[in-house]
C-alpha cells in the first residue's frame, strides 16, 4: 500500500469505527509492520473494537499540561514542553504485538492554548512516521483531524450508508477539502456501507462525483458484534464485509 | 563549576558501598576507540514498541534519574570509565530501574553550559534505542530493543555513546559513565544529588528563561544561596540587561 496515513470520515453512525478497525485488523496481519490507529473520534469507540483499553488520552495529556503551567508547577519552555509531551503521548499508547493505539479524546473546553495544540499536532505526526501504517478515526467533520490530529493525510476516506444523509455528508466534506483544504490529502475516495444491493451502490454513484473504492454489504454480525461489544479483530476473515475491506485495503494498494 | 565536587566524591563512596552490601558492581571496558558504527541511528530516532522491546530503562513505574555532574577539577573525572551497579542490559529482560549519571571535566565549560549539557544526554541517538524524557524531572525512559541486545548492545556500548556524544559536542577533557539498574532502592538513594541537580537547573531556567531576578520572592532562594555559580550566573545575567 503506497498510502501510509489514512484517514477515515463521514457522518455519524455510518460505519467508520468498523471501517478503520477492520483495515487495521487486515493491515496488523503483516507481522513485520508496525501499525497506528488513532481514535480521533470523541466518541473514542476505535479502540473498543480494537479490544483495546485506553488509560489515557491525547486530551489528558493536553489539560494536564495546561494546568500544570497555569499553576506554575510547569515550565512553559518549548523544548521542556516538546520533551514531557513526546514522553506522555508514548506512554499513551496502548499497544498490542505490532498495533499502538492513540486516543485523542474530547475536543478540548474554552481557552487558547495553541502552542500546545501544535506541539501535539507536532508529536504526533513525528511519531506517525516510525510506523508503516497509519489509521486514523476520524469525526464528521475533516476540519478536526487538521486541527486535532495531523494537518497532511495520503487518503482520505469518505464513508456512507444508504441514507441520503450520509452523502450529503460525504459530498459535503470534499468540497469542503476541495475549497478550504480544511486537511491536506493526496487523494479521496468513497465506500459505501451497509449495501442491500448493486443498485443502491450505482444510485450514490450518479449523485456524488467520488472515486470508489468499494462497498461494503449489510452484515448482521457486525451489529452484534457491535452490540455485544466484541472487537472486530475477532471478527471471521470469511464474513462478507471483512471480505469487502480486504478488498478496499487492496484497492488503496493498487491506488 | 564546582557545586558537585562533593557529590562526585559521595557518588564514588555510593558506589563501592553498593559492592559491600552483595549488589553486582563491575567496572566496564573503556571502549575509547570502539566501533559504534553498526549502532548508528543515521539521524533518525528509533522507536521500539513492546513487542520489540528486550528491556526497558527506567519507565514510567518504576525509579529513574539521569543527571550530569559537571566539575571542573579533572582529578575527580576517569576519563572512559563506565561502572555498573546491577545486572548489564543483555542479562535482564522485562523492565528495570535506572539512573545514568555523567561525570564531566572540563576546564573550558562555563557554568551556563550546564544546561545544555543536561539535555544532551536525551538526545542519544542509537539504533535500536528509544529515548523518552522528563528533563525537569531528571527521568529517562529507554526501551532497548531485541535485535539490537542480539547485536551485542550493552551498557558499554551506551556509556561509550554517551562519551563519544558528548566529546564531539562540548569542550570537555573527561567523562566518566555511572549506571545504576540494581533495585529502586538504590536509584532512590540517589535523591539528594538528584535533588541537587534539579534545584540548580531550575534556578537557570528560571534566571535565564524568565529573566526573574527578584531573590525576595524566588522558590530557589536556598539553592541559590548555597551554590556560588548561580550567584556569578545571577550577577552576569543582572550585568547584561
Amino acid at each position: 500500500m503506497e498510502g501510509k496515513i489514512i484517514a477515515v470520515c463521514g457522518k455519524g453512525g455510518v460505519g467508520k469505527t468498523f471501517l478503520t478497525a477492520a483495515m487495521v485488523k487486515l493491515l496488523a496481519e503483516k507481522e513485520d509492520s508496525k501499525i497506528l490507529a488513532i481514535d480521533a473520534d470523541p466518541a473514542v469507540g476505535l479502540a473498543p473494537a480494537l479490544g483495546v483499553k485506553v488509560k489515557k488520552t491525547v486530551n489528558d495529556i493536553r489539560n494536564d499540561l495546561i494546568d500544570g503551567i497555569k499553576k506554575r508547577r510547569r515550565t512553559g519552555d518549548k523544548s521542556e514542553l516538546l520533551f514531557r509531551l513526546d514522553y506522555e503521548v508514548f506512554d499513551a499508547l496502548e499497544e498490542s504485538a505490532n498495533l499502538a493505539v492513540l486516543a485523542i479524546g474530547r475536543p478540548e473546553d474554552e481557552g487558547c492554548y495553541c502552542q500546545v495544540n501544535e506541539l501535539l499536532k507536532e508529536i504526533i505526526e513525528t511519531l506517525s512516521r516510525d510506523f508503516d501504517r497509519v489509521l486514523i478515526d476520524g469525526e464528521a467533520g475533516v476540519e478536526q483531524i487538521n486541527r486535532r490530529v495531523m494537518k497532511t493525510v495520503d487518503d482520505l476516506v469518505l464513508i456512507t450508508d444508504t441514507s441520503a444523509k450520509g452523502v450529503n455528508v460525504v459530498s459535503s466534506i470534499k468540497e469542503l477539502v476541495e475549497t478550504t483544504r480544511a486537511v491536506e490529502c493526496r487523494r479521496v475516495g468513497l465506500v459505501i456501507n451497509r449495501v442491500g444491493s448493486r443498485k443502491e451502490v450505482d444510485r450514490i454513484l450518479g449523485s456524488v462525483s467520488l472515486d470508489l473504492l468499494g462497498w461494503i454489504p449489510e452484515d448482521d454480525m457486525v451489529r452484534e458484534y457491535d452490540s455485544n461489544n466484541k472487537p472486530i479483530t475477532d471478527f471471521p476473515d470469511t464474513s462478507p464485509s471483512i471480505v469487502a475491506v480486504r478488498q478496499i485495503v487492496r484497492k488503496l494498494a493498487a491506488y | 563549576m564546582k557545586a558537585f565536587d562533593q557529590d562526585i566524591t559521595r557518588l564514588r563512596e555510593y558506589v563501592a558501598g553498593r559492592g559491600e552490601i552483595g549488589q553486582k558492581v563491575r567496572y566496564l571496558n573503556s571502549g575509547n576507540g570502539e566501533d559504534l558504527s553498526s549502532f548508528s541511528g543515521e539521524g533518525k530516532p528509533t522507536i521500539v514498541l513492546r513487542e520489540d522491546t528486550w528491556v526497558e530503562l527506567g519507565n514510567p513505574g518504576t525509579a529513574s534519574l539521569a543527571a550530569v555532574l559537571l566539575t571542573e577539577n579533572l582529578e575527580l573525572v576517569n576519563d572512559g570509565a563506565i561502572s555498573l551497579v546491577g545486572p548489564d542490559i543483555p542479562e535482564a529482560k522485562g523492565s528495570l530501574p535506572f539512573a545514568q549519571i555523567l561525570l564531566v571535566g572540563s576546564t573550558g565549560l562555563k557554568d551556563e553550559d550546564y544546561r545544555k549539557l543536561n539535555s544532551a544526554q536525551y538526545e542519544l541517538n542509537l539504533k535500536g534505542y528509544m529515548i523518552k524524557s522528563l528533563p525537569s524531572e531528571l527521568s529517562i525512559w529507554g526501551r532497548v530493543s531485541k535485535d539490537s541486545v542480539q547485536d551485542g548492545l550493552s551498557f558499554a556500548t551506551l556509556g561509550n555513546a554517551l562519551s563519544d556524544s558528548f566529546k564531539s559536542r562540548f569542550d570537555l577533557q573527561s567523562l566518566e559513565v555511572i549506571f545504576v539498574t540494581s533495585s529502586e532502592d538504590d536509584v532512590k538513594e540517589l535523591g539528594d544529588i538528584s535533588d541537587k541537580v534539579r534545584g540548580i537547573l531550575g534556578a537557570m531556567n528560571k534566571m535565564v528563561e524568565e529573566l526573574s531576578f527578584d531573590c525576595s520572592t524566588c522558590e530557589y532562594l536556598d539553592v541559590c544561596s548555597q551554590v556560588l555559580e548561580l550567584k556569578k550566573m545571577r550577577r552576569k545575567l543582572l550585568e547584561s540587561q
